[in-house]
């Protein structure tokens, strides 16, 4: 294997390390290339493009990103025999759904000591007892760096000597020093009622451990791994159809082929979604407004909402985008070039 | 405002020099004239591939972004000698985002100030040493030690050891094994512990042995 191409495996790793870490659905589009590889490829930038969408879209939905070290010791020259075979890859960790022991940071607790931060794990509940679910655990400095699970169970890691901050809907936010985490063991953090007034609308302690529990256990809802019929636009089409918006759903294909993780777009809001396992969506949109399918090496498309179909299935086509294919031109040259004289 | 010229941006290096991937911005210009210089260019009136501030090189390094804050990677200032252009790498590692580290090539042939300059934001360093014996270091590189000494014993006293790594190379023609044993050890009696121990490519050779 040539040594761009040694690169290029390495850097597929990494995104895939990134992806998994941020349950994206991702995987990379197998390279034809037969000539020289140069390490990366507009079709390999465009799958960084994508990454970094989807991660923007994540912090949007107040979830938190992990990129920092998640694929800490893969820049290695030979390292990733895994990123050539991509096709059956674990479920990713999403840490509002997946148990802790899943958590990729366990695996670097050495590196992730050795950079001065700390792995802290907990619990937070309710008054009354119950786990309380999808709660922001953060520092001060970043409040939101990982969610409860269906348990209430968190792990993240915070630089040493920093507080631990847990906010939760309707809870007062609740502080541990640093002094008084246990570093070892599970921190219990108990959330209370904070009575807070928003908008007129008192917002309640939610008994949402319980609801999240039982949730948890039919699967919560994520557009990339769900079924349409259990989206809130599905459920709720006929208010939001009341309400003057559109529901469209269909099935994203390269032609043939159902696309996963296909990332769909309104121009007039800032909805967005991406296609499931089965290439599946379902989105509101405003009339008048167009939609916006967006994937790594597919041509991007834009279909206005009048020639889509409401109440019946969308087979949308996605055309590969010859223009970034062939030759790899991208990367900057160390050869020193002339400097045009001013 | 600052701007620099370099020969080169070399991005997606794994592991070479620095953690993860980084991208080495090489600056145009150096004060030794080294017989097997790998990028003669840097002397080259000629050679200079662009001029860019340090506003325009972070937007430039920022597509990789992603790459350099999941691997611990970054961005490796090399040469020509990058020590010329301290203040545009501290420029540099101010207004870049927090998760990127900054790795520095050098061969600390400038003033002590320029190396102060850089400091706080250098995260390891890769120190071209060449040779400890005086009369080694001038045939190979056209210049007397000069700043090398002082500058290593500041450089040992305001950072860990286990942050600089000393390039050692086996320089056809002008050192032999014995005298890189002899810098080896009056540079462990310094403190330093991490060494690069290589023989040279001769790729440009501009002369003769001594």
């Amino acid at each position: 294997m040539n040594r761009g191409k040694s690169i290029c495996n390495s850097l597929k790793a990494i995104r895939q390390r990134i992806a998994d870490a941020n349950g994206i659905s991702y995987a990379p589009r197998p390279c034809h290339h037969e000539g020289e590889c140069k390490g990366t490829c507009p079709a390999c930038e465009a799958e960084v493009r994508y990454l970094e969408d989807q991660l923007a879209m994540r912090t949007r939905y107040g979830m938190a990103a992990q990129v920092v070290g998640v694929a800490m010791g893969l820049g290695m020259l030979g390292a990733p025999a895994e990123a050539s075979a991509q096709v059956c890859k674990p479920k990713g960790y999403d840490p509002a759904l997946s148990p802790i022991s899943a958590s990729p940071l366990l695996q670097k607790r050495d590196s992730i000591e050795k950079a001065g931060s700390v792995i802290v794990k907990g619990r937070v509940k309710t008054a009354d007892g119950h786990p309380f679910a999808r709660a922001m655990v953060g520092t001060d400095d970043n409040p939101n760096l990982t969610l409860t699970n269906a348990e209430g169970e968190f792990i993240t890691c915070i630089p040493r000597k920093a507080n631990l901050v847990v906010r939760g809907l309707g809870m007062a936010a609740k502080q541990v020093v640093f002094k008084n985490l246990k570093l070892d063991d599970f921190n219990t953090v108990t959330l209370y009622e904070s009575g807070e007034v928003l908008g007129g609308i008192k917002v309640m302690a939610i008994p949402q451990g319980e609801k999240d529990r039982k949730r948890s256990q039919r699967g919560a809802y994520h557009p990339a791994t769900s079924p349409i019929t259990e989206s809130p636009v599905y459920l709720k089409r006929d208010s939001l159809e009341r309400a003057g918006r559109i529901v469209i759903y269909g099935r994203v294909t390269d032609g043939k082929t159902p696309i996963t993780g296909v990332c769909i777009t309104t121009t007039t809001s800032r909805n967005r979604t991406e296609t499931n396992t089965k290439g599946e969506f379902i989105i509101c949109m405003a009339a008048g407004a167009s939609l916006v399918f967006a994937y790594p090496g597919m041509e991007r498309t834009k279909i206005p909402s009048d020639q889509l179909k409401t109440n019946e299935w969308n087979q949308i086509a996605l055309k590969e985008d010859t223009s970034i294919m062939g030759e790899c031109p991208v990367m900057p040259t160390t050869k020193a070039k002339k400097q045009p004289k001013k | 405002m600052t701007e620099a010229p370099l020969i080169g941006i070399d991005r997606h290096r794994l592991s070479t020099d620095g953690e993860g991937v980084t991208t080495l911005v090489a600056f145009h210009g150096c004060p030794l004239q080294c017989r097997y210089c790998l990028n003669p260019q840097c002397a080259d009136s000629e050679g200079i591939y662009r001029v860019l501030t340090p506003q325009e090189l972070v937007e430039e390094l920022s597509i990789d972004h992603l790459y350099f804050a999941a691997t611990g990677g970054g961005v490796t200032f090399g040469g020509g000698e990058p020590l010329l252009r301290s203040a545009f790498i501290a420029e540099v590692a101010k207004i870049a985002p927090p998760e990127w580290h900054f790795y520095l090539e050098s061969s600390l042939h400038v003033p002590l100030a320029h190396l102060a300059t850089v400091a706080p934001y250098i995260h390891h360093y890769y120190i071209d040493v060449k040779d400890m014996n005086p009369g080694i270091y001038q045939a190979y590189t056209g210049q007397p030690m000069g700043h090398l000494r002082s500058n290593l014993e500041w450089l040992i006293a305001h950072t860990p050891a286990e942050n600089i790594t000393l390039r050692l190379p086996l320089i056809p023609n002008f050192n032999t094994e014995e005298d890189r044993q002899r810098s080896r050890q009056q540079l462990q009696a310094m403190g330093f512990t991490l060494f690069d121990e290589f023989p040279y490519i001769v790729k440009h050779p501009t002369a003769t042995a001594p």
